[in-house]
């Protein structure tokens, strides 16, 4: 085989990829209600702008989101708040936190009150970012500095950052696989999810937990300070999860000391599976439940200030 | 630097383009320190036993050579064995053996506490040690002539595609691409690409995705398996190591390709063999066409009639199995593949040689790949298990139970879904008896092939990143 006919079999799959990438770009909002909701997030933000009432924002991952029911929220705060959720699934404090700067900050968005829903080490800078999301969703390029210096400092992370700003196609690559597995291998979801609870046995991640340096939270510090800036006010709260978990002294300490209010709601539903629809995530009884919980919180605190 | 890692591919983009801009002397040269460069990435304290190894055994073969002394020749070569073999046995076998005979003692009722030193495997030492150590007793045994440039001899040692892994290339292969000039020759830019990109297919979509299956069945306690778990647990470790080390070396021949250096395959369809012999000639071909030349011919090979014939394979296949690792199931893996060797062995005496690697129908020909492939199951079985409690518990399990839980159609999907492509195009090139066969396909199955591939490699990365399994031998 000569040359111009191996350049011509990879010109054929660029071009393919080429295609596919711009397929992709048009069937995003179909790929999955996740991409939907973060392509939706300006228009969150909008709204959030042209209204004149207070604002609430639930900024999250999907703990929040599957616990929060806004209509009922809404109704019990007698419409008297401007509501809305963001919350892309499996996020952290990396992807909040640029959401908050470039979405609601760089916007001069007014915020009343930003409400967090975390888990575990999720507001941790030690959590793991995913780079190509940052880069195709939450981050701008000139934010690359700053992730760096947060500890996106990896060679692969900041290569995926770049391939994830310009390849939606590399992106979405794990909503692809996931929708493609789920309907080719029986129980896909069930086991992946069981294999993500119990995280990674492999070498890779012990060298990283046995590397891991002292807690950090330089993001959900920053995340602080810029709010405050707004007037804003940061309420934080520890999300219910089936079988429990940590959250160090230094954490609690900051929250006390930094947000406005801060929830520690991990017991809430202590024993009690039938709130939870597969441990982590909520039920209709369980959402309903947590959303009086937070109106009843809510009501006094808001009203009175 | 891994060669799934986006800091190796940015450093071969730099290594190549240097390359290409070089004469010869300096293309060896700069290759020498993209060498030392590559592996000290890993660890640069690991360094100096390369560089002493490339020391000793560069002045070793000089002195070997300009020797007629047969007395002097052997006390350099046995200098060469001791200091190569030294270091293997101090860094992987150390603690295995101090344990053993502590515990050896203390049977006898003599306590003794030997120091257990915390001892880092250097990666790849097995395989450099092996390769240079061919050099001197190639050099002893006056097949080929040694070298008097140190640097290119330097670079034999530590050529970085196939440092850490293998192939273990023979100086009498490598050493004279070295020497001479390279060329680049009409196809080498095809098969490097297909060799690449078939060798990250196998590792990053194969292994990497077999790795979680294998990793929930061999964590799990043995009592909430069943028996057809543990049977799918073992296809899927097959299908790991099979991936993962013949990705990498398809990926070192590759790269060394792209760079006009031919280095040997090091696997052929395995899963394919009809037989123990036919499976060695096919798997890890480096390691057990060394073991062949340096282990089993010496001891007397196939010559000295049945009972030495099968006393020199278990022997040969018992140190094979200490060379993958200091533990009783990596012994036992090795004495297993002996045992088997010497039962198909002693079949082909009764049956004649060609029972097994010339069947006489299709049928046999598809039992014979069938009964050895689950042979070889068993054999991983040894391999990967943590403790040889664990293998007889398995074991157990595998002969009782055959429940069919959710967990177990669940991964044999996932086989099915990963495995069968690459199995069927490995039918293609063992029907065909060309590994290169995509090379010269037609431009719409090339076009196919390669499209399937890189998707897969963009949609099928896992989650979670394995390094390679053999690193650490």
């Amino acid at each position: 085989m000569n040359k111009k006919h191996d350049i011509a079999i990879l010109f054929a799959i660029a071009l393919t990829l080429f295609l596919l990438e711009i397929t992709i770009r048009i069937i995003e909002n179909d790929i999955s209600g996740n991409r939907n909701h973060i392509n939706d997030i300006p228009n969150i933000v909008d709204q959030i702008s042209k209204d004149q009432r207070p604002s609430v924002l639930f900024l999250g991952n999907s703990l929040i989101n599957e616990a929060v029911d806004v209509g009922q929220l809404s109704a019990s705060l007698n419409d008297t708040y401007r509501l809305n959720k963001i919350t892309p699934d499996g996020t952290s404090i990396w992807d909040w936190s640029m959401i908050a700067k470039n979405q609601l900050f760089d916007s001069n968005v007014k915020l009343d009150y930003l409400v967090i829903g975390f888990a575990w080490g999720l507001l941790n800078d030690e959590t793991q970012p995913n780079p190509s999301r940052l880069g195709g969703y939450f981050a701008k390029l000139s934010d690359l500095s700053l992730l760096i210096k947060y500890g996106m400092d990896e060679f692969a992370q900041v290569s995926e950052f770049f391939i994830g700003m310009t390849s939606k196609l590399f992106v979405n690559r794990e909503a692809v696989r996931n929708k493609l597995l789920d309907s080719l291998v029986p129980h896909y979801k069930q086991f992946v999810r069981a294999q993500n609870q119990a995280g990674a046995p492999d070498d890779t991640t012990q060298v990283k937990q046995l590397r891991a340096p002292p807690e950090d939270y330089k993001m959900l510090n920053k995340l602080i300070d810029q709010l405050d800036r707004e007037g804003g006010k940061l309420i934080a709260i520890a999300m219910p999860i089936e079988a429990g978990y940590e959250i160090s002294e230094e954490l609690s300490k900051l929250l006390e000391k930094r947000a406005y209010l801060y929830m520690d709601y991990r017991s809430l539903f202590e024993a009690e599976t039938e709130m939870y629809k597969d441990g982590l995530h909520l039920n209709d009884k369980g959402r309903h439940l947590f959303t009086s919980k937070l109106a009843k919180i809510f009501n006094p605190e808001m009203s009175g200030k | 630097m891994l060669f799934n890692s986006y800091i190796f591919w940015a450093f071969f983009v730099v290594v190549i383009m240097l390359y290409f801009r070089l004469q010869h002397k300096y293309q060896n040269r700069m290759l020498l320190i993209a060498s030392y460069i590559f592996y000290g990435y890993w660890d640069y304290r690991f360094l100096s036993l390369i560089f002493i190894s490339t020391v000793v055994d560069y002045f070793v073969a000089l002195k070997i050579a300009d020797s007629d002394d047969s007395k002097i020749r052997k006390r350099l070569l046995l200098l060469s064995i001791a200091t190569n073999l030294g270091f293997l046995g101090f860094f992987k076998y150390y603690n295995f053996f101090s344990n053993e005979f502590a515990s050896i003692l203390s049977s006898f009722g003599v306590d003794t506490s030997l120091p257990v030193l915390n001892i880092i495997l250097p990666v790849g030492i097995s395989f450099y040690t092996f390769q240079t150590l061919s050099y001197t007793i190639d050099t002893y045994r006056k097949k080929i002539d040694p070298t008097d440039k140190f640097l290119d001899f330097a670079l034999y040692v530590s050529f970085f595609p196939q440092l850490v892994a293998g192939p273990i290339e023979r100086a009498s292969h490598l050493l004279p691409q070295i020497l001479q000039v390279r060329k680049l020759q009409g196809a080498a830019f095809s098969e490097g690409l297909f060799l690449v990109v078939s060798g990250l297919f196998k590792k990053i979509v194969i292994a990497d995705n077999m790795a979680p299956i294998v990793n929930t069945i061999f964590s799990k306690p043995v009592s909430e398996l069943s028996g057809f778990e543990v049977l799918i647990g073992l296809y899927a470790f097959a299908f790991q190591i099979y991936g993962d080390f013949s990705g990498y070396s398809s990926i070192a021949k590759g790269i060394a390709r792209w760079m006009g250096f031919e280095l040997m395959w090091n696997f052929r369809n395995p899963y394919f063999a009809t037989s123990p012999s036919d499976f060695w000639s096919r798997w890890h071909i480096s390691l057990s066409t060394w073991i062949r030349d340096y282990i089993y011919i010496p001891l007397g090979g196939g010559r000295l009639g049945n009972f030495l014939t099968f006393r020199n394979l278990v022997l040969t296949m018992f140190l094979g199995g200490l060379w993958h690792g200091a533990g009783w199931t990596f012994i036992v893996w090795g004495l297993f593949h002996g045992a088997i060797l010497v039962v198909y062995h002693a079949i082909d005496a009764v049956k004649g040689k060609d029972y097994f690697t010339n069947p006489s129908s299709l049928g046999k020909h598809i039992l014979f790949v069938v009964v050895l492939f689950h042979l070889t199951c068993i054999s991983w079985l040894l391999f990967r298990a943590e403790s040889m409690r664990q293998v007889a518990d398995m074991l157990y399990l595998l002969s009782t139970d055959y429940r069919i839980t959710d967990y177990s159609t669940y991964a044999l999907a996932n086989i099915l879904f990963f495995v069968a492509p690459l199995m069927f195009f490995e039918y293609i090139t063992e029907r065909k008896s060309d590994l290169l066969y995509l090379v010269k396909a037609s431009s719409f199955t090339q076009y196919v092939s390669y499209l399937y591939m890189v998707l897969m490699l963009l949609f099928f990365v896992p989650l979670q990143k394995q390094v390679f399994i053999y690193f650490q031998f």
